[in-house]
C-alpha cells in the first residue's frame, strides 16, 4: 500500500529546540455555556478532571482538557477512545445545550522542546511567552496561522495547528528555531 | 584635507586595520570605523551628487540625520542602496559605490541641471510639463525619473534572513545617552521589567564626545559604570543597534535591530524587527544640530559642528586642516577647542550674535582662535569642496568684508530635539521661545487604552540642552512613570552632571538676514531633495501658505531622511515669507519609520516557502506525485487535472471528462467547507441564512440551498445535510468556508446572540472523496460496504447515510455535481489516503480515473450549474441565475430578502442566467467578453448587453459552450448575439438553454 501521508519522521528537527510532529491523539471539541453548572459537572464527571481555569489546562494521566473559549473547550484523549468520550459526554451532558466532535483528523500537534522555546515561540505570536507558566494555554496565532499551544514544562511546549497547514508550520518552527538565531532575550 | 590624526578615537582599535573599496577605490579603515569616518580619514570629502542638480555633496552629520552620504554597498544578493554611510559600520573587504551620478563621481554630466537650476525652481514639475499633454508619459517622465533619482534596487534576491520578535515590557526606554541610562538604573529596583534601546552600537550618545562631568568623574566613566551595573539586573535587558522606527497605539513600539554588518558573504540572519508592547515608554532620544543657511553651504566640506568633533573624538579623524565655525550660539565653540586642542587650525569663530561672554568663548580665546560676532558667511567659495569663506556682516546683504582660507567649515544653527517618536502617536509640540527650537507639550502627551499617557520624553528630547539639566530630567520623568506603573516613588540618588551657563542662541534661519535673491538661490535648506530658501520663498508667494502645501510644492522634507536636517530652517523660512510666527505655521507630521528600514525586516521571514501558507488535503502528495497540474483555490492546491504521459493539459482534460461520463471518475473534494450547526434553534437559523427553508428537511437527506449578504447577492452556495433534529452539517463552497462560518458567528453573536446555536467547522476533519459515473456504484460495492445500502431505493438521490467502506468509517452523501451518478464519501481525514488507494485498486476494472477541477467546471457547466465566482460576483442575485424556486416565498424572512425587493432587483432588465452556443462550435468564447447591441451611448461607448461568465470546450457534446449573463436573456431564446475580440473580429452565438446536457436528469438517476 503506497503511503503518500505524510509520516511522523519526517517532520522532526533539531536546533534551538528539537521541533517533532507527535503521534495523532484524539481530540474532541466541546461547545457550551462553561458557566453551567451541569454542564461543568458533565465534564468533570466523565474525564474525572477539575474544570481549567481561563486560559489553562488540566491534565492527568493523557487525558486533557484545554480552555479555547469562554464557551469552548477542547479535551484530550487516547486517539482510540475518543468515540467512547464522545458516548459518555453525550450521556453526561443529557439535557444540555451543547456541540461535541471528534476534531482528532482536523488538527497537528507538534512538541516543541528545549530552553530557547519562549523565544522561538515569540518570533511569531504576539503572546507573553516570559511570563506565561506550566499548564497556561493560549488561542492566538503563529506567523500568518492561527495555532493553540500550552506549556507542558517550563521547556516544553505543545503546540496545536490545522493539519492542512502541518507543513507551513513545520517549516516557519524550523525557520525560527534555526541555530544561532535567538536573540537570547528571554532568560 | 580630511586625515587621520597619528593619536585619539575613542571607537577605533587601530591594531585592526580594514581595507575596503569606494568607487574601486582601494582605501583604509579601522576596526569600529563607519564608512563615512573611514571616507573621511581617506579625504574622500565628496561622496555623492544631489538628487536634482546633481551639485557635489559631501558627509555633513555623524549619524542617523546624514541628507548626503548615502552609498551603495556589497553585490550580487548582497546589494543594498541607499546605505547611509555614518551608520554603516566598516568591515574588512567591503565594497562601497556612491550613487545618482553619471558617468562618475567626479565628472557627472547630470551636473549640468544646476547651470540651469533657474529653470527648476520649487513646482517645476507642475509648471513646465503640462504642455503637450502626452509628453509627460512618454517623454518627461522617463527623463526626469533617469535624471533624479538615489540607488539602484538590487536585481537578485536578498539571501540574508529576516525575523519579527514580540516582547512585552512595563518599561521601554529609548536612547542609551545620559537621560536613557539614568532612567534604566532608577527602574532597576522597582521590579518593573525594563528594556532599554540604543541606535548606535555604542553606549552614551553626544556624552562620549562632549566630555562632560557627573559627580566627581567624567561623562564616559559614568557611563560605563551605569551600563556595567545594569548588566547584572536581572529586570533589565539592554541592546545596542536597535532603532526604535515607529510609535503606535496602546504602547506598541517597533524597534528595527541590525544583527551582522553585512560582511559575511554567506546567508545569515540579518536584522529583526521588534514588536513591542510598553505599558510605558521613554523616549530619550536626543538631539539633532540644525545647519545654517547660508550661501554655498552645500560645498563638500560644509559640516555640522558636532559632526566634526565626533569624527575628531570618536574617530581620530580631522575632517579639515583649516576649520572655520560658523554659528549662532555656543555649543559650536567645544568643536573649536578641540581642534585646535588636537593642533588643527581654526582660522576664526563666525558668531552671528552681537556679542558673546560665557565661559566657553573665554576658554576659546585663551587658545588663539578669533571670534568675529555679528558676523555671517556671505558665500563658501571652491567648486568641489571648500577651499574658503567670504565673512559679511549678519546685519548686512552679504557684502564682502574678508576672505579667509579654510577647508572646513563647522556650522551650528542650534539643535532640535529628537520629537518623532513622541509626536507619532499624537503627542503635541509647543515652541520654545528661549531655545528655538520645537519640543514636546508634555501636557498633550500619546494616550494609552486607559485615557492616560503612554509615552514620556527625557533629557535632550525634551528639551534641555545642557548636561545638568539632561540627567536630572532622566531622573526625574523616570520616577514619575515609576510611580505610575508601580504606585511607589521609588528612592534613588540622583546624581548630578556639572555644567556652566551658555549664552543666548540667537535664531538664525539664513544668512546673513538681509541675503539677496542671487545668494538665497545658492543657500540650500534640504540637502537631499535640493530645495533652498528660495524654493521656500517662491512658494510662499505662490500662495502655499500651509507648511504642508509647501511641503509637497518645494519637496522639502520629503526625502529619505524626512528632513531631520532641514524641517525647522524650512519653516522658519517660510513663516518669515509669510510674515507669522513659527508656531503659527506650525510642523508637518512626523511619521514612521524614524529611520528607513529595509523591506527584508518588514517582510520577516514570510519569504519562499513561508511567504504564503498553502493548505494540503490529505490526498495533496499523492496528487503531486501522479501527475497533478496545481492551482490554487483559495489557500489551496487543487489539481487543475492529472496528465498522463505526453498528454497536453488539453487532452488530460477531455480524457477525465469522457472517462468519468463512460466509466467512473475519482475526485478529491476535501476542500469543500463543512460547518456543524448544532442546538434547539439550528433549523430556525439555518432557514435564516439560507435562502430556502432547512427546517422541514428530513434527517437522512439532504438539500441544496443558497446563501445571500443583506444586500440581497448570491454569497454561497452548497449542499445542507440534516444529521439529528438538531443539527445540520452545511457544505460550502472551498473558498467560502472560513467566510461563511465567520458569518453564522457574526448572526449568531450580534444579532440573534440568545439564539441556541452552535457552529463549528469541521472542514479538515473529513475528506471528501467523491466517486462519479456509471460505475459509481459498483466500484464502491467492490471495495466493500459494511451497513450501507447503496441500491436506487436504499441510497435515493440527495439523500446520504453512515456506514462502513472498506473497513472505514464513512458518511456517503448521494449528490451530483456532474450530473451522473455520483457519490461524495467523508473519510475521517487521517483515513482518507488508505480510501483513496482501496479506491483506486478496486475501481481498476472499472476503469476508474482521477479527475480535477477543471473536468469538474466543464461538466457542471454542461448541466447548467452555477459556480460562485463564475456566475456570481457580488452583483449577482440568485433570481438573475433561474434560482427562484430555492428561494422561498413562505418563509417570513431570511438574510437578503428585504434587499431583494428593491426596486432595482426586482427589474425586468436584469441580466439573467442563460446558455450560448457559438455559431462555429469549434469556437470557444473567451471568458469574460461581452456582448453588444450595435447601438452605442451618449460617450460613444459600445451598449453592452451580456457577459460571458464560464466557456468551455464540452468533449461530452463535441461543441464550445458558455454560460453568460444577457439582459432579458431567458426571453431571447435562439436570438445571436455579437461578441467583440480584442483584435476587432466578432464572435456570433446564439442563446439557449443554459442546461446543456441531460436535462431530465436520467444520469444520476439510476
Amino acid at each position: 500500500m503506497s503511503d503518500y501521508n505524510n509520516s511522523i519522521e519526517t517532520f522532526f528537527y533539531k536546533g534551538e529546540i528539537t521541533v517533532e510532529l507527535s503521534k495523532p491523539k484524539g481530540m474532541i471539541t466541546l461547545k457550551g455555556d462553561l458557566e453551567r453548572s451541569n454542564i461543568n459537572a458533565g465534564v468533570i464527571k466523565t474525564l474525572e478532571l477539575p474544570m481549567p481555569k481561563v486560559r489553562t489546562i488540566s491534565r492527568k494521566d493523557g487525558v486533557q482538557i484545554s480552555w479555547m473559549a469562554p464557551d469552548e473547550l477542547l479535551i484530550l484523549v487516547d486517539f482510540k477512545k475518543v468515540e467512547k468520550y464522545i458516548e459518555l459526554l453525550e450521556k453526561n451532558l443529557k439535557g444540555e445545550h451543547y456541540l461535541l466532535a471528534n476534531v482528532s483528523d482536523a488538527r497537528a500537534i507538534f512538541n516543541l522542546k528545549g530552553k530557547g522555546v519562549r523565544e522561538v515561540l515569540s518570533k511569531g505570536t504576539p503572546v507573553n511567552m516570559e511570563t506565561i507558566k506550566i499548564d497556561d494555554a493560549r488561542r492566538s496565532r503563529l506567523g500568518q496561522l492561527p495555532v493553540a499551544f500550552w506549556m507542558v514544562k517550563n521547556t516544553e511546549v505543545e503546540l496545536v495547528c490545522f493539519r492542512s497547514v502541518t507543513e507551513f508550520i513545520f517549516n516557519w518552527l524550523k525557520v525560527a528555531s534555526a541555530p544561532n538565531s535567538l536573540p537570547r532575550y528571554i532568560d | 584635507m580630511s586625515s587621520r590624526l597619528s593619536t585619539g578615537g575613542k571607537l577605533i582599535d587601530r591594531s585592526l586595520s580594514k581595507e575596503f573599496m569606494f568607487n574601486g577605490r582601494r582605501l583604509k579603515g579601522f576596526e569600529g570605523d563607519t564608512l563615512a569616518s573611514a571616507l573621511l580619514a581617506n579625504d574622500q570629502v565628496m561622496v555623492g551628487r544631489s538628487f536634482k542638480y546633481h551639485r557635489p555633496r559631501g558627509i555633513v552629520a555623524s549619524g542617523s540625520e546624514e541628507p548626503n552620504a548615502l552609498m551603495e554597498t556589497g553585490s550580487g544578493s548582497k546589494l543594498e542602496p541607499n546605505q547611509r554611510a555614518t551608520t554603516t559600520k566598516l568591515f574588512d573587504g567591503m565594497r562601497v559605490k556612491s550613487q545618482n551620478h553619471w558617468p562618475t563621481l567626479e565628472f557627472d554630466l547630470g551636473a549640468i541641471n544646476s547651470t540651469f537650476s533657474k529653470f527648476f525652481p520649487a513646482g517645476f514639475y507642475y509648471k513646465t510639463f503640462i504642455h503637450p499633454r502626452f509628453a509627460w508619459k512618454y517623454l518627461f517622465e522617463p527623463i526626469i525619473r533617469k535624471a533624479a533619482g538615489l540607488g539602484n534596487a538590487p536585481k537578485e534576491k536578498d539571501c540574508d534572513t529576516y525575523e519579527y520578535f514580540y516582547a512585552h515590557v512595563d518599561l521601554l526606554i529609548i536612547g542609551g545617552g545620559i537621560a536613557g541610562l539614568a532612567a534604566a538604573s532608577s527602574a532597576v529596583k522597582s521590579g518593573l521589567k525594563v528594556l532599554i534601546v540604543e541606535q548606535n552600537d555604542y553606549w552614551g550618545g553626544r556624552a562620549i564626545v562632549d566630555e562632560i562631568n557627573i559627580e566627581n568623574g567624567s561623562g564616559s566613566d559614568w557611563i560605563y559604570q551605569q551600563v556595567k551595573s545594569l548588566s547584572n539586573e536581572k529586570n533589565v535587558n539592554l541592546r545596542l543597534n536597535m532603532m526604535a522606527a515607529g510609535v503606535y497605539d496602546h504602547g506598541y513600539v517597533l524597534l528595527h535591530e541590525t544583527l551582522t554588518d553585512g560582511s559575511n558573504k554567506k546567508m545569515e540572519l540579518r536584522q529583526r524587527l521588534w514588536r513591542v508592547r510598553a505599558k510605558q515608554t521613554i523616549v530619550a532620544t536626543g538631539a539633532i544640530e540644525r545647519p545654517l543657511a547660508f550661501a554655498g553651504n552645500d560645498l563638500p566640506g560644509v559640516m555640522l559642528a558636532s559632526a566634526v568633533r565626533d569624527y575628531l573624538v570618536n574617530f581620530g579623524v580631522s575632517c579639515g586642516d583649516r576649520t572655520v565655525i560658523v554659528t549662532n550660539n555656543d555649543d559650536a565653540y567645544r568643536t573649536a577647542i578641540l581642534m585646535k586642542n588636537a593642533g588643527l587650525e581654526v582660522p576664526c569663530i563666525i558668531d552671528a550674535r552681537p556679542s558673546v561672554s560665557e565661559s566657553l568663548s573665554k576658554q576659546v580665546q585663551s587658545l588663539g582662535i578669533k571670534i568675529l560676532t555679528g558676523k555671517a558667511v556671505s558665500t563658501v567659495t571652491g567648486s568641489k569642496r571648500v577651499e574658503g569663506v567670504a565673512i559679511c556682516s549678519h546685519a548686512g546683504s552679504g557684502e564682502v568684508l574678508e576672505t579667509v582660507a579654510c577647508d572646513c567649515v563647522a556650522m551650528s544653527g542650534g539643535w532640535s530635539p529628537v520629537v518623532h517618536l513622541w509626536s507619532h502617536c499624537g503627542g503635541k509640540l509647543e515652541w520654545d521661545k528661549k531655545n528655538y527650537m520645537f519640543k514636546p507639550d508634555l501636557t498633550s502627551a500619546p494616550l494609552g487604552a486607559n485615557g492616560e499617557g503612554m509615552l514620556t520624553v527625557a533629557g535632550t528630547a525634551n528639551g534641555f540642552l545642557i548636561s545638568r539639566d539632561v540627567l536630572s530630567d532622566g531622573y526625574t520623568k523616570s520616577k514619575e512613570i515609576i510611580k505610575a506603573l508601580t504606585g511607589k516613588v521609588p528612592k534613588i540618588s540622583m546624581e548630578k552632571a556639572h555644567s556652566g551657563d551658555e549664552s543666548e542662541i540667537l535664531p538664525v534661519w539664513f544668512m546673513p538676514q538681509g541675503a539677496t535673491r542671487k545668494l538665497k538661490s545658492k543657500t540650500w535648506l534640504d540637502f537631499q531633495n535640493d530645495v533652498k530658501v528660495s524654493d521656500v520663498e517662491l512658494a510662499a508667494q505662490e500662495g502655499f501658505e500651509s507648511v504642508e502645501h509647501t511641503k509637497r510644492y518645494t519637496t522639502l522634507g520629503m526625502a529619505t531622511d524626512q528632513g531631520k536636517l532641514s524641517n525647522i530652517n524650512g519653516l522658519a523660512v517660510l513663516s518669515n515669507s509669510l510674515n507669522v510666527s513659527i508656531p503659527d505655521v506650525g510642523t508637518t507630521t512626523f511619521r514612521p519609520p524614524f529611520q528607513p528600514i529595509s523591506l527584508g525586516a518588514i517582510a520577516g521571514e514570510a519569504r519562499h516557502e513561508l511567504f504564503k501558507p498553502i493548505r494540503k488535503t490529505s490526498i495533496h502528495n499523492w496528487i503531486n506525485a501522479n501527475g497533478g497540474v496545481w492551482e490554487p483555490v483559495a489557500d489551496w492546491r487543487r489539481p487543475f487535472c492529472f496528465q498522463r504521459n505526453g498528454e497536453s493539459i488539453k487532452e488530460a482534460v477531455e480524457r477525465e471528462i469522457v472517462n468519468t461520463r463512460t466509466n467512473c471518475g475519482i475526485l478529491d473534494a476535501s476542500t469543500l467547507g463543512k460547518i456543524l450547526v448544532k442546538g434547539p434553534d439550528a433549523a430556525r437559523f439555518l432557514d435564516m441564512i439560507y435562502t430556502n427553508v432547512m427546517s422541514n428537511l428530513k434527517v437522512g437527506k439532504c438539500r441544496y440551498g443558497l446563501m445571500c449578504s443583506e444586500n440581497g447577492f448570491l454569497s454561497d452556495d452548497g449542499v445542507v445535510a440534516r444529521l439529528s433534529d438538531d443539527s445540520y452539517l452545511c457544505h460550502t463552497t472551498s473558498g467560502g468556508s472560513d467566510r461563511i462560518h465567520a458569518h453564522m458567528e457574526e448572526w449568531l453573536q450580534t444579532e440573534w446572540w440568545d439564539w441556541k446555536v452552535y457552529t463549528l467547522n469541521l472542514t479538515e476533519q473529513f475528506s471528501q472523496i467523491a466517486i462519479v459515473g456509471p460505475k459509481a456504484r459498483q466500484l464502491i460495492e467492490k471495495m466493500g460496504v459494511d451497513g450501507l445500502d447503496l441500491s436506487p431505493e436504499g441510497l435515493p438521490f440527495m439523500g446520504f447515510s453512515e456506514g462502513f467502506i472498506a473497513g472505514i468509517s464513512v458518511r456517503i452523501f448521494r449528490i451530483s455535481f456532474s450530473g451522473e451518478l455520483s457519490y461524495e464519501i467523508a473519510v475521517p481525514a487521517l483515513k482518507a489516503q488508505e480510501f483513496w488507494d482501496l479506491a483506486l485498486i478496486s475501481g481498476e476494472e472499472f476503469e476508474v480515473m482521477p479527475y480535477g477541477t477543471e473536468a469538474l467546471h466543464v461538466m457542471r457547466a454542461e448541466k447548467g450549474f452555477i459556480m460562485i465566482g463564475d456566475e456570481t460576483d457580488g452583483t449577482v442575485i440568485p433570481q438573475d441565475l433561474g434560482l427562484d424556486w430555492a428561494i422561498s416565498k413562505k418563509k417570513e424572512d431570511f438574510i437578503g430578502k428585504r434587499a431583494q425587493m428593491r426596486s432595482f432587483m426586482k427589474s425586468e432588465n436584469r441580466w439573467k442566467l442563460v446558455g450560448l452556443k457559438t455559431i462555429d462550435p469549434s469556437v470557444v468564447l473567451p471568458d469574460g467578453c461581452y456582448a453588444v447591441d450595435g447601438e452605442s451611448n451618449s460617450y460613444g461607448h459600445k451598449n453592452m448587453i451580456g457577459r460571458v461568465t464560464s466557456s468551455y470546450f464540452s468533449p461530452t457534446l463535441e461543441r464550445s459552450i458558455a454560460l453568460a449573463l444577457v439582459e432579458n436573456g431567458p426571453d431571447r431564446m435562439n436570438e445571436i448575439l455579437n461578441f467583440p475580440n480584442l483584435d476587432g473580429s466578432v464572435t456570433k452565438a446564439a442563446i439557449c438553454d443554459p442546461v446543456f446536457f441531460d436535462k431530465e436528469g436520467k444520469n444520476q438517476n439510476v
